[in-house]
């Protein structure tokens, strides 16, 4: 081979290593771009998840209301009512299970109040916090506990 | 002026690529984990919150847990019993039932502490709740340790 012939498949050698490594490293920033945004979503599903225990109770559809005091409770009798309308709510809650069980001064099974579960799912996630529940059959304030399981 | 060796120069310069490495790497871990704290610290802040609403209101003795509270830091009986011992062994019953975390709960008087439940630790507190009726008023909080 002539030096010149030489020098031109050395370019070209060149020129196409460097191609792969070109693709390979747009490759990876494409998969790592792609696994970044999914973790993203996914933590702010999370989010969205770990703050219905705050906004649960403070919703009207189940928060006690008196005619001259303000007291964040959850009504027990709303609640159940909710729960035979609380499937109009699946563009709020997504694919969960929300409950409300009685601790104290009984502890008692508890009340599902909204459940949607997918028919496959990976992974189930259950947080939970305490919370004042009414119940108006008895004029009296108990404490209770909100379960939320997510199925993803 | 002292001259440097190819070699040393190149180490030095291996040495600050390092540096610069190990320096973006922990900004990445100071913020990856500041956010996961932060999400972890609202949550908790979000039950203690929703735990002291639930304690401060609930009945006890056709009453509830708020007067119960007065009538101890009044030094005042309460359902014809100790109003303090009543509530110590009530809110223990609440608080194990109601969390699995440890839970630091107290009462003060016009900044007197009059009844505590498990030692004071390190974690997240709810705010300071007020509690008023005709006998006087006392604010209570409660803190999820860590």
């Amino acid at each position: 081979m002539k030096k010149g012939e030489l020098q031109i498949y050395e370019s070209v050698f060149v020129i196409f290593f460097f191609v792969v490594i070109f693709m390979i490293g747009f490759f990876l920033f494409y998969r790592f771009t792609i696994e970044d945004i999914k973790g993203s979503n996914f933590e702010f599903q999370d989010y969205k998840f770990k703050q219905l225990i705050g906004i649960i109770p403070s919703m009207y559809e189940v928060r006690c209301s008196f005619s001259l005091s303000d007291t964040e409770c959850i009504d027990l009798s709303k609640a159940i009512a909710f729960k035979k309308v609380s499937k109009d709510y699946f563009n709020i809650f997504g694919y969960k299970k929300i409950s409300i069980k009685e601790v104290y001064p009984e502890d008692k099974n508890a009340v599902v109040i909204y459940e949607k579960i997918p028919n496959k799912y990976k992974t189930r996630r259950e947080i939970s916090s305490p919370v004042a529940i009414y119940d108006a059959t008895l004029d009296k304030f108990k404490v209770g506990k909100i379960i939320l399981e997510w199925y993803y | 002026m002292v001259l440097l060796k190819k070699g040393q120069s190149e180490v030095i310069g291996l040495v600050i690529i390092v540096l610069i490495l190990i320096v973006v790497g922990l900004i990445f871990l100071k913020f990856y984990l500041s956010k996961e704290n932060s999400n972890k610290e609202s949550i908790s802040n979000i039950k203690a919150n929703n735990l002291v609403n639930a304690i401060k209101s609930v009945s006890i003795c056709n009453n509830n847990m708020a007067d119960a509270i007065i009538a101890c830091c009044t030094k005042k009986e309460f359902c014809g019993k100790d109003a303090c011992q009543l509530i110590n062994e009530e809110i223990n019953d609440i608080l194990e039932k109601s969390l699995e975390e440890i839970v630091y709960f107290e009462a003060k008087q016009q900044n007197n502490l009059c009844l505590s439940i498990n030692n004071d630790c390190q974690g997240i507190s709810s705010t300071e709740n007020l509690i008023r009726n005709q006998d006087g008023d006392a604010k209570i909080r409660v803190k999820i340790c860590y």
